[in-house]
């Protein structure tokens, strides 16, 4: 790295609403864990095609594929989204890699900042940085004078914040205090969340949801009518975090009952190895299926078939927002999900979805409602998808994504001081962290 | 110690008598003890369960009202959390609703220019958010 020869870059936006964006993301498809990283490949590609100019910065693929002219794959992940690193590697160790993961590791400052002096972004979008370094990079941005943009998908400045699962007071109250740009969070209870840590959000914060992709279909014709088999399907991470283990037992509620004319289908990598026995143990596995990861474009075309008439969505309260129900729903899926959601916060229940307590109990009751006929999918099916297409569609967010980067990029700076400076802050800061995570722990062993 | 045979078994033999006098002397009269206080300790817990037993039981039901109460309180907050994003997904799609409207507005507005002069309207303005744009740069002249 030659950070000798650093310049601070010009960040007049170029050709008018034109702009040089730096995106940053820990993952970056094919490596996905969730909706965040398609999330991110989707708007990076509508910017490119908007005429944008874009460099995407992640971690080097956890799987072979293609160079891409805009990608450069060369931070490194601090893995801490292994389950076997984290059962099985000793206690210290998994301190120290939470602590790089989260706070700030010098090899990924100095990719940044390389890239900060020959790309010379006009703004720095970016996205989830648990596993970069995060605080480090955001650090050195503030340090360097970097406008940015923070897509919110997820709690991500707390969990940059913490250790685990404590927050530090400190590093909370010193992010209120220096980091300011915009904040783009999916939900308000991403905020709420974030700010119910001690962290405050400095700066313009523009809630957005997420969004679809695609052209409208046709108007689906045919929905379930009673005495058919009903069909229901659910996707994400196979967890009890999600409610999978809710919705094993609800359909051991509804057989208890009676009903046998439904099945569900989950798709989905299973994180929770507790859930994988459930059906079996409820006695329903002729009812409820594990069918493994699927593609995320095959399973749109699996909506958009119609091949289901319910996506269920059993998940925890603090789920930020839920893209897998928004994509169902467009297709005249009808999503039953638990009511405190963050996606609840955008579609109306009864109206565009079906909201019910976060208790098998309450899901059975729904779904038997649905096979006995008394609640008609049909008009709330049709309403969720015409407002889905019309109003959640990334073309539509688009601009307001553009406005928010623009104006960043528009805002003047005042540069703290140089990326040599920046860089030497990092090497210091991850130094400190290395001894205060060891002393800590051996303070410990000691008591 | 430089003991011989001889002297090693005299001396186990007599490290194992003292051992069996210990047994006889003090433990088994211990064990005899601690039992009759173990029959004293149950009859004094009996005795006080009788007495208070009302009394316990009015707690245990208590305390039994209490996590219903709570479990009750807890699920009454999460149905009012919910109402309450319920609510903001409404004000949010009314909000969605009336830039519609608006945007509808405009472009009826725009129609009627047209009419008067003669406007070719672009592809572009189309869009609800070129439309509105275009009424607003028509108002400001």
């Amino acid at each position: 790295m030659h950070l000798s020869s650093v310049s601070t870059p010009d960040r007049t936006p170029a050709e008018g609403r034109r702009v040089k964006i730096l995106v940053i993301s820990n993952l970056y498809p094919p490596d996905v864990i969730g909706g965040y990283e398609l999330c991110c490949r989707q708007v990076v590609d509508g910017l490119l095609g908007r005429g944008h100019e874009v460099r995407v910065l992640t971690t080097s693929p956890r799987m072979p594929c293609a160079p891409e002219d805009h990608l450069a794959r060369e931070l490194e992940l601090i893995n801490c989204y292994d389950p076997y690193d984290t059962q099985h590697s000793r206690r210290i160790t998994h301190k120290l890699a939470l602590a790089r993961a989260a706070f700030v590791s010098s090899h990924n400052v100095s990719v940044l900042l390389d890239h900060w002096r020959r790309f010379q972004p006009d703004v720095v979008y970016l996205w989830n940085l648990f596993g970069v370094g995060g605080l480090g990079l955001l650090g050195s941005l503030e340090y360097v004078g970097a406008p940015w943009v923070w897509y919110l998908g997820d709690c991500v400045p707390r969990m940059l914040c913490s250790l685990g699962d404590d927050v530090l007071p400190e590093l909370a109250s010193l992010f209120g205090k220096y980091a300011r740009g915009t904040f783009m969070p999916v939900s308000e209870r991403v905020v709420q969340e974030i700010e119910a840590a001690g962290i405050e959000l400095k700066g313009d914060i523009r809630t957005s949801p997420n969004w679809v992709l695609g052209e409208q279909p046709s108007p689906r014709e045919k929905y379930y009518r009673p005495g058919e088999q009903l069909k229901i399907v659910s996707s994400g991470q196979m967890g009890r975090h999600k409610g999978i283990h809710l919705l094993v037992e609800a359909a051991a509620l509804l057989k208890a009952r009676g009903y046998e004319n439904f099945n569900i289908d989950l798709y989905g990598k299973v994180t929770d190895s507790a859930v994988a026995p459930l059906p079996v143990q409820y006695g329903v596995d002729d009812l409820v299926k594990f069918k493994g990861v699927c593609p995320q474009q095959e399973l749109i075309d699996r909506y958009a078939r119609h091949e289901y008439d319910i996506f269920a969505f059993p998940t925890w309260q603090r789920e930020p927002f839920g893209c897998a129900p928004l994509e169902a729903a467009a297709y005249g899926t009808v999503a039953v999900m638990s009511e405190n959601c963050g996606i609840g916060e955008w579609l109306v229940g009864d109206v565009h979805c079906l909201k019910v307590a976060r208790t098998a109990e309450a899901f059975a009751n729904v779904l038997a409602r649905v096979l006995d006929g008394d609640i008609d999918l049909k008009p709330i099916g049709r309403r969720a998808s015409t407002v889905i297409w019309r109003d959640f569609h990334l073309d539509l967010l688009l601009p307001d994504i553009e406005s928010a980067l623009t104006g960043a990029a528009g805002q003047p700076t005042r540069p703290m001081g140089t990326p040599e400076d920046a860089y030497r802050l990092a090497l210091l800061a991850e130094k400190l962290t290395k001894a205060w995570v060891q002393e800590n722990a051996c303070l410990a062993e000691a008591a | 110690m430089n003991w011989n045979p001889v002297e090693q078994n005299s001396y186990r033999g007599l490290i194992g008598m003292f051992q069996r006098l210990k047994e006889a002397v003090v433990r088994r009269p211990l064990r005899a003890f601690k039992a009759v206080g173990r029959w004293f300790e149950r009859r004094l817990a009996r005795r006080i369960s009788e007495r208070y037993a009302d009394e316990i039981e009015q707690f245990a039901a208590l305390n039994h009202a209490i996590q219903e109460l709570q479990k009750s309180l807890t699920a009454r907050l999460e149905r009012q959390e919910a109402y309450q994003w319920d609510h903001a997904a409404l004000a949010r799609r009314l909000a969605a609703l009336e830039d519609h409207v608006n945007g509808l507005l405009d472009l009826a507005a725009l129609d009627e220019d047209e009419l008067e002069r003669n406007v070719v309207r672009l592809p572009l303005t189309e869009t609800l958010a070129a439309t509105t744009a275009v009424g607003q740069l028509r108002r400001a002249g």
